[in-house]
């Protein structure tokens, strides 16, 4: 009897092997198409936008010897429509092979769109299953699409080249890798006004791509942007940076600092009546760079350079601080600060946060600690000896 | 009379506590929705919660330790009210084997197999279940531990591997939802993961284990699966923020975010493997416990013919459950917890009272003595 129940279990268990698997849903790599980058621009109807994808070209055919920009490694699939989904969807017939989102690597709004609004396109990036939620997003000045059009010159696909670009900068700056992730965070954030990067295409042959300061999306809409110094003065009030050079420009000459184990605290507090935010920065320079400085000792020019560091720290977030209070929004997230720290008063401000944040004080306060010179110690220009 | 004579040893029954646990670890959603970040503090009060419950429990299986619950129902309210009650708790056990069904079927067949035919999916589950629950409660419970090990190991491991991720900041503000909230998720998570704890009723005769250290070892299982759960919902905050009120399995995004230098990532599959087995052992469990239900219900003289039966209507019963997954994270969060309450908590309390006014398990012993 149990010999019978064997025979039939094996029996059962072959039968499954053969007729039960299979690969009936298959996605064969020459049936689909790799969705690389997606931009999305404004359209002149309203509603409507204009979906650029970027596919990744996966056969490449060795045999062409080198030619120089000839072979496309990408091409751009275009349309025009109301939504992500419905612009794949009418893509999905317009080309021959499947679009495959799995391994999107960027999103970057163009100027104009996110000048209209972004918030419900990024809808589709989180609720879909085959968009994952560390894709960057970026603004572009321009077109999204020239973007992702462009071959630079490392790398031909130009949304792989913005990954790598964005994985070395975050090695010393957080700032410019905003993920799906990351912006969700920021327009759920109470007091928060969301940030992005802004790429820009450089060069005389246009194959450059360049990261400029950050867009302010006020209720994620595009209202303004951040240029260079204003971007590191967000970068360090929002901690952001691991190390970094400090250029540090005086009368007597010109000194490049390598600033790392940087420590940051921002800590917002209430005196009284008033609203203040004490940032407390400390950091470990080293001297990269010194040009100038005639006949000083070392002791002297370390205090001048130093002091000279500080001011320029102090100028930066200045220019970051006043910028937000010019335009009216809360891009540093003080208010975010004033929510999670102190729920209470928040609770009382939020509803006119806008008038209330350009008052808010920043107290800085920031700590240098010089622990090396480099190979040398005197400069070439310095006074020799003590 | 006793259907299925195995035993199930101590490391056994404290390890299916925590699995049973842990298996509604990965579904956190019904409750992550409501207190946001605070939710930590609602798993916390929702354990300390469930502790009467548990010892609702532990009475009731130390009055009556070779006896199960439908044959408690009988001796204590006697043969017409005891069946109803019978049939309350088979209902439910029903369907919860239903919804965690449709819950690992629906996850299956969304991430991995989305072409397939979800009755595929899970008749082949239910069919593997139906194998394990043929051969009695001790192969149900044999993995137990196991199944424990890898659950806590891809629950440790992947705090490792988001640590860098993590912001203490995201904790903040603590308290400063409104207080329903935190009564509502307290209570959801002392009925949903904590509370269904009561299948253990079912399992009582079977355990080798003195009936006064049955709930010592009830609570050790209980701190394991409760420490995994608060683990898993921690790592979720600090990784997921303020986002993770609106994902619906906060976990399995958590994990998606791994990549450790695009060497180690797609780590997601480990959430896979990870659903798979627990709500694989607490499918078992619980459709072993419908089973054995209704086969004493009805005073049969084995349970095996019933179990393919069943497993077929539970699987028709899953289709059903729940029109959409609306619905389901409704119920879920709103109507489910009301009426699992009063089978998980006030049922065994009326149980437990009338016992101990009706003395019964005296007059039991006193008669078999």
């Amino acid at each position: 009897m149990s010999k019978k129940i064997k025979s039939f279990n094996f029996i059962l268990i072959i039968f499954i092997a053969l007729f039960l698997t299979g690969c009936w849903d298959n996605e064969e790599l020459d049936t689909i198409s790799i969705v690389t980058g997606v931009g999305i621009d404004a359209a002149d109807t309203e509603g409507n936008i204009k979906l650029s994808l970027q596919v990744g070209k996966i056969n490449q055919e060795k045999s062409t010897p080198q030619s120089a920009g000839g072979s496309d490694d990408s091409i751009i699939l275009e349309i025009e429509e109301k939504s992500i989904l419905t612009g794949t969807n009418e893509l999905e017939r317009q080309v021959t092979r499947a679009l495959f989102m799995f391994h999107n690597q960027v999103i970057i709004f163009g100027k104009e769109q996110a000048k209209k609004e972004i918030k419900p396109y990024i809808e589709t990036f989180i609720r879909q299953n085959d968009m994952r939620m560390e894709t960057l997003v970026f603004i572009s000045e321009g077109e999204a699409k020239d973007i992702l059009d462009i071959k630079m010159e490392q790398d031909k696909i130009s949304s792989f080249g913005i990954t790598k670009m964005i994985e070395g900068i975050q090695r010393y700056d957080e700032t410019y890798s905003i993920r799906v992730l990351d912006l969700v965070c920021m327009i759920m954030d109470e007091g928060t006004t969301p940030v992005l990067p802004i790429l820009k295409i450089e060069g005389s042959d246009k194959s450059r791509l360049l990261l400029k300061g950050l867009a302010i999306l006020d209720n994620e809409k595009y209202i303004g942007e951040l240029n260079e110094t204003e971007t590191r003065g967000y970068t360090w009030i929002r901690g952001k940076f691991k190390n970094t050079f400090i250029e540090v420009d005086t009368e007597d000459g010109l000194a490049i600092l390598n600033m790392s184990n940087i420590r940051y605290k921002l800590k917002p507090q209430i005196k009284g009546e008033d609203l203040i935010m004490d940032l407390e920065i400390l950091g470990d320079v080293v001297f990269s760079e010194v040009q100038g400085f005639h006949n000083m000792t070392i002791e002297e020019t370390t205090k001048i350079i130093l002091e000279g560091a500080k001011e320029k720290i102090n100028e930066e977030i200045e220019a970051s601080l006043s910028k937000s209070k010019k335009l009216k929004t809360d891009f540093l997230g003080f208010g975010t600060e004033y929510h999670k720290r102190f729920p209470k008063v928040w609770e009382d401000v939020k509803e006119h946060w806008e008038n209330i944040f350009p008052e808010i004080s920043l107290i800085t306060n920031i700590e240098l600690n010089l622990i090396d010179t480099g190979k040398i110690r005197n400069s070439l220009d310095m006074k020799e000896g003590k | 009379m006793i259907l299925d004579k195995r035993k199930i040893s101590r490391t056994q029954f404290m390890f299916s506590v925590a699995c049973f646990i842990q298996s509604s670890s990965l579904l956190t959603s019904f409750f992550t929705s409501i207190t946001k970040q605070d939710s930590w503090i609602a798993v916390i009060l929702g354990s300390i919660v469930s502790i009467p419950t548990l010892l609702i429990y532990s009475y009731i299986m130390k009055k009556f330790p070779d006896k199960n619950l439908i044959e408690i129902n009988d001796m204590v309210f006697g043969p017409i009210i005891g069946k109803i009650f019978s049939i309350i708790y088979i209902w439910f056990f029903m369907t919860l084997s239903a919804i965690n069904t449709k819950d690992l079927g629906e996850f299956v067949q969304k991430t991995i197999l989305d072409n397939t035919p979800s009755i595929i999916i899970v008749g082949a589950l239910l069919l593997l279940c139906s194998w394990t629950v043929r051969n009695g409660i001790e192969i149900v419970t044999r993995y137990s531990l196991l199944f424990t090990f890898i659950a806590t190991t891809i629950v440790i491991s992947t705090v490792f591997l988001t640590i860098n991720q993590m912001e203490m900041d995201n904790f903040l503000p603590i308290l400063q939802q409104p207080k329903m909230a935190y009564v509502r998720a307290t209570h959801i998570i002392s009925a949903i993961p904590f509370g269904e704890l009561v299948v253990i009723l079912m399992l009582n005769p079977n355990l080798d284990i003195e009936p006064k250290k049955r709930i010592k070892y009830l609570l050790y299982g209980f701190l394991i699966g409760g420490f995994t759960l608060l683990l898993v919902v921690f790592r979720d905050i600090a990784v997921l923020s303020k986002t993770i009120e609106i994902f619906l399995l906060p976990s399995y995004e958590t994990l998606r975010l791994i990549s450790v230098y695009s060497t180690l990532s797609r780590v997601e599959a480990l959430f896979a493997i990870s659903l798979i087995i627990l709500m694989f052992f607490k499918i078992s469990v619980l459709y072993y416990i419908s089973v054995m239900g209704i086969a004493y219900l009805f005073k049969m003289k084995s349970y095996k013919p019933l179990v393919l039966s069943i497993g077929v209507i539970i699987i028709i019963y899953s289709f059903i459950v729940y029109p959409s997954i609306i619905a389901h994270m409704k119920s879920g969060s709103e109507t489910a917890p009301f009426g699992w309450l009063v089978v998980e908590s006030i049922l065994p309390l009326i149980t437990a009272i009338v016992a101990k006014i009706r003395k019964l398990p005296e007059q039991k012993k006193g008669m078999s003595s």
